[in-house]
């Protein structure tokens, strides 16, 4: 047996499901807030969730210092140092982030600059050492990974601690059921690679295992319904836990070679990180199950249940796995290519994209990114 | 950006959720004071409960509430919605008002919306056992069997409580909650 | 690709776990950089005189030497059960000690103890009482470093702490989030010495934990697999260490088991096992993993006909892929709970007899009986006010607990035809 050996903190609490969004003054009140910086974009705004939150809020002790429904695509500073002077010209005790990717950042980066007080290029150079401000947030399913995880991301960093996980994520239907079938398969496809990238370390970690497992469950359960009808209550709600348990796991492992490259490559393009982890996926398993290490067998128990999981053979656990795996990621072929050739990268751009994820996360070489990125170019 | 767009907001009322739950409360509070004089499980119940019991259920953070207790001479009264200083033994506290809502419109049992995490309980913990199986009384005398089976874990079977017994105390307990 | 035994959606759940857990056989040598990162110098030590006879705390101090760091004091005389006078005095002496941390080794009531006195000292509270209830305790305290000596209670991972006040003669409930220590350290050498009979019960704690979490109310996708993962890590381990006490890896294991049950209950509560369990404690005074030992079986076939799909779904971790495979849908439940029985009983002939199946068998150190028969009615009375039936799948009534309590003092299957359905 090997001997374990690992570290793991999962900080939020998750509330999920009907009427999630009406715990929200509750759980401000048990972290001594009642005035929070109410933070989203103008989409959300648009398709009336503001109002819904709102609405959710009414009959309590809360008063929304500002809602702010402006948050542009990418995070900066200027931005940051608005929503900071906002903040503290309401006298706000704490933040909510109602959607996902740079809404999330932005508020993550907030809730630094004025926990820190100090300017945000300081705060990425810091070590936290002491909680933020509490911090909700109430995710949308259009997630690129990584806002329910320990980090953030602005223009011009990644910042990793384990305060920077929100206090509480508020999964409510009336909010993840206003996605796109594209969104749903990008959301699917992130949180499927973090969540198998997270339990396909070297080392047993149990408890990384049962978080990754259950962000597996729930894709496989419901992403085929919920790609043809992305309203759906249900699968709208269980694809976003996905997406937080696969980020808490994420959080709890080292950066996976997909992750990395992955990230690379949606800044420097337009496409988003679910739609090259998705290419990238296919690829790695399709390569992982040709070694003698292959997949791990357990991904068949994650992804098929107990029964299914029974019933195959030992030694073939690992093809079917794989199997379910293809078809899972299949099913978002309608709105994710299944090459990178598909996509508009220019072939010798592979290069510096191998160079550049080789620097930044040193547990791969570079000719290993190469190599993936080369077998995912066409379809292997 | 000029922060004057922006502005501050104060949530509002739910003003008609507020306004039907006071009124189930209420119902609820006029029936368990029925019900402590009419059946013998309720009865019992409350004779095992210290005569300082006071128990308090309301919605987070600004009501409706619903205070019962016992009076010095053991008989069991509503006390009314509005705090007069009451010390209550026992608080059953409501998160919020759409909680109460889905509790009250019996899509959530107590059972569930407990383990839901939906409402709080402070205070004497055994005496919220008893509470619970004397709310439980209630609404099986209150609710018509299709509802009541909803409301709670076990609806009672002939042999515990008899068609007679059922139909007979729903009546007298209707008539007393309603009747002043 | 159809999916066999689907994973439930709740309408609504909600699930918090925020203990950093260091797992490892060198777990305790990293208490000095958790504690640095969070900038604590001056720990405080807070244990019982069974886990200092034991050389545990040397133990600890020797890890911690390691990087130089040292208690700043040291308090080894926790009672069993955790009251307010020691309470206030540890808080005294943390503070004239100018300490900055706690680090709580030992059990259930060391942690609780810990607990009350983080309250104190991060509040600057003189009365321990305005914080009983729940979500009294609304900022963060001071670090909490739990190292747990059993395998377990999982109290390193609850938000609650009981403290009894015995001069008001009650006992003080506190629940809060900020509760839950800041790190909880699983570490083999920490359980190493845990003689075979408090290994099989401590073990079958945990297994309870994890089986009630699986198929009571409050079950969430999150809590089904840390228990399933405990399940199985318990299976897999317990009988072989309770045999050979030395596996340092099975040690390890099971206090890994432990830490996720507590994981799955502090999140999904537990039910009529653990509410007859406290009463059958309560009144007679049985130590809590033997009445769990004894009562999991009953409560799994009382349930049967409410959860059945559960217990069904639970033969795989116990007993491995082939048997769940070889055995018939509508059979795998009353399998598990045949499974559990064999367990007990496989842990009783590992100690010799001693480890009891059913209560008319268990004896206090002089060999009397602990739970005489009589004594049921008070258990079944006190039992009627634990709220943990909340959680239960079924209702119980005074007559429905009679019955299981009087099946698990003869140590008899329940005879389903009795059990009401609701």
């Amino acid at each position: 047996m090997i001997p374990y050996n690992f570290t793991f903190l999962s900080h939020p609490k998750i509330c999920s499901g009907l009427k999630a969004l009406e715990v929200i003054p509750f759980e401000l009140e048990s972290l001594n807030a009642c005035k929070p910086l109410i933070i989203t974009s103008e989409k959300w705004s648009r398709k009336k969730l503001t109002k819904t939150i709102v609405k959710a809020l009414y009959d309590s002790n809360i008063v929304i210092g500002a809602l702010f429904d402006n948050a542009p695509a990418h995070p900066s500073s200027t931005i940051i140092n608005v929503l900071s002077k906002l903040y503290r010209e309401r006298s706000c005790d704490s933040i909510v982030a109602v959607g996902a990717g740079s809404v999330v950042n932005i508020a993550k980066s907030v809730n630094m600059v004025v926990s820190l007080k100090t300017d945000i290029v300081e705060c990425a150079n810091m070590t936290l050492s002491a909680p933020l401000k509490p911090f909700i947030c109430v995710p949308t399913a259009d997630c690129e990974g990584g806002e329910m995880a320990a980090m953030a991301t602005c223009e011009r960093f990644t910042k990793k601690s384990d305060y920077l996980y929100p206090d509480v994520i508020v999964i409510d239907p009336r909010i993840t059921r206003n996605a796109t079938s594209e969104e749903i398969a990008n959301c699917a496809l992130t949180s499927l690679s973090h969540a198998i990238e997270a339990c396909g370390i070297d080392t047993p970690n149990p408890i990384n295992d049962a978080y990754a497992h259950t962000a597996l469950q729930f894709i496989y359960q419901y992403l085929p319904k919920t790609i043809k009808k992305p309203c759906n209550n249900d699968g709208s709600v269980a694809i976003v836990n996905a997406a937080a348990c696969a980020d808490i796991a994420f959080s709890n492992a080292p950066e996976g070679i997909i992750h990395s490259l992955a990230s690379i490559i949606a800044q420097d393009t337009n496409y988003k990180p679910g739609t090259i982890m998705g290419i990238l996926l296919r690829t790695s398993l399709h390569a992982k199950l040709a070694t003698k290490q292959g997949i791990r067998p357990e991904l068949l128990l994650a992804l098929a249940g107990i029964d299914t999981y029974a019933k195959t053979k030992e030694n073939e656990r690992q093809k079917v796995a794989y199997d379910y795996l293809i078809k899972c990621i299949a099913t978002t072929s309608k709105y994710i290519p299944s090459t990178l050739k598909k996509l508009t990268i220019s072939h010798d751009k592979l290069k510096e994209y191998a160079k550049e994820a080789a620097a930044k996360n040193r547990d791969y070489k570079e000719k290993e990114y190469a190599e993936l990125l080369a077998n995912a170019w066409e379809s292997k | 950006m000029n922060i004057l767009y922006y502005p501050q907001v104060k949530p509002k009322k739910k003003l008609i959720k507020r306004i039907y739950i006071a009124i189930m409360l209420w119902i609820v509070g006029r029936a368990i004071q029925a019900a402590s004089k009419v059946d013998s499980d309720v009865k019992d119940e409350f004779a095992k409960l210290n005569n300082n019991f006071c128990l308090k259920m309301w919605i987070w953070p600004n009501g409706p509430a619903m205070y019962v207790g016992k009076t010095n001479n053991g008989r069991v009264k509503y006390l009314g919605w509005k705090d007069k200083g009451y010390k209550p033994t026992l608080t059953m506290t409501i998160k919020n008002i759409e909680a109460a809502m889905l509790l009250f419109t019996f899509r959530e049992s107590t059972a569930i919306a407990t383990a839901r995490n939906r409402l709080v309980v402070d205070g004497d913990l055994p005496d919220a056992c008893a509470f619970v199986r004397i709310l439980n009384i209630v609404e099986v005398y209150l609710l018509p069997k299709i509802i009541a089976k909803l409301a709670v874990k076990r609806y009672p079977k002939w042999s515990q409580m008899a068609p007679s017994r059922k139909h007979f105390g729903r009546i007298v307990i209707y008539v007393r909650a309603f009747t002043f | 690709m159809k999916r066999g035994a689907i994973m439930q959606l709740p309408a609504y759940y909600e699930f918090c776990n925020t203990v950093k857990t260091i797992v490892g056989h060198k777990a305790l040598e990293q208490i000095p950089q958790s504690l640095k990162v969070i900038n604590a110098q001056r720990p405080m030590i807070i244990t019982d005189k069974g886990v200092e006879q034991a050389g545990l705390i040397k133990i600890v101090q020797a890890a911690m030497q390691k990087s130089k760091l040292k208690a700043a004091a040291i308090y080894d005389t926790v009672p069993p059960d955790s009251e307010i006078k020691m309470v206030n005095e540890l808080a005294k002496m943390y503070t004239s000690k100018k300490c900055d941390s706690i680090i709580a080794v030992g059990g259930g009531s060391v942690l609780d103890t810990a607990k009350g006195v983080n309250i104190i000292v991060s509040e600057n509270a003189s009365d321990l009482m305005q914080f009983a209830g729940y979500g009294n305790v609304k900022r963060k305290l001071k670090p909490l470093v739990a190292v747990p000596t059993t395998a377990g209670t999982g109290s390193e991972v609850t938000s609650v702490a009981v403290i009894a006040n015995h001069e008001k003669n009650i006992k003080m409930i506190f629940g809060s989030a900020f509760l839950l220590p800041d790190i909880a350290i699983i570490d083999s050498r920490m359980t190493k010495t845990l003689p075979p009979t408090i290994t099989a019960f401590t073990g079958m704690d945990a297994l309870t934990h994890a089986v009630e979490a699986y198929f009571c109310l409050a079950k969430n996708p999150l809590s089904d697999t840390t228990a399933l993962a405990a399940i199985q890590i318990i299976a897999q381990n317990l009988v072989n260490v309770v045999k050979k006490p030395s596996d340092t890896d099975g040690r390890l294991a099971l206090a890994l088991a432990s830490n996720l049950a507590g994981m799955a209950f502090a999140n999904s509560m537990v039910g009529m096992i653990h509410n007859i369990g406290h009463a059958v404690g309560g009144v007679c005074g049985v130590p809590h993993g033997v009445c769990m030992n004894i009562l999991l079986p009953y409560g799994l076939e009382y349930n049967m006909h409410k959860a059945s799909q559960y217990i069904g779904e639970l033969l795989y971790p116990l007993a491995g892929d082939e048997v769940y495979n070889a055995t018939k849908k509508k059979e795998r439940p009353q399998k598990t709970v045949e499974y559990i029985r064999n367990l007990i009983q496989d842990l009783h002939d590992a100690t010799d007899g001693k480890h009891p199946r059913f209560f008319k068998e268990v004896v206090d150190k002089t060999g009397k009986q602990m739970v005489p028969k009589e004594k049921l009615v008070d258990i079944a009375k006190t039992a009627m006010s634990d709220p943990a039936q909340f959680y239960n799948p079924e209702d119980l009534d005074y007559n429905d607990y009679m019955m299981v309590l009087e099946a698990a003092w003869e140590g008899t299957p329940l005879d389903k035809k009795k059990i009401k359905k609701g």
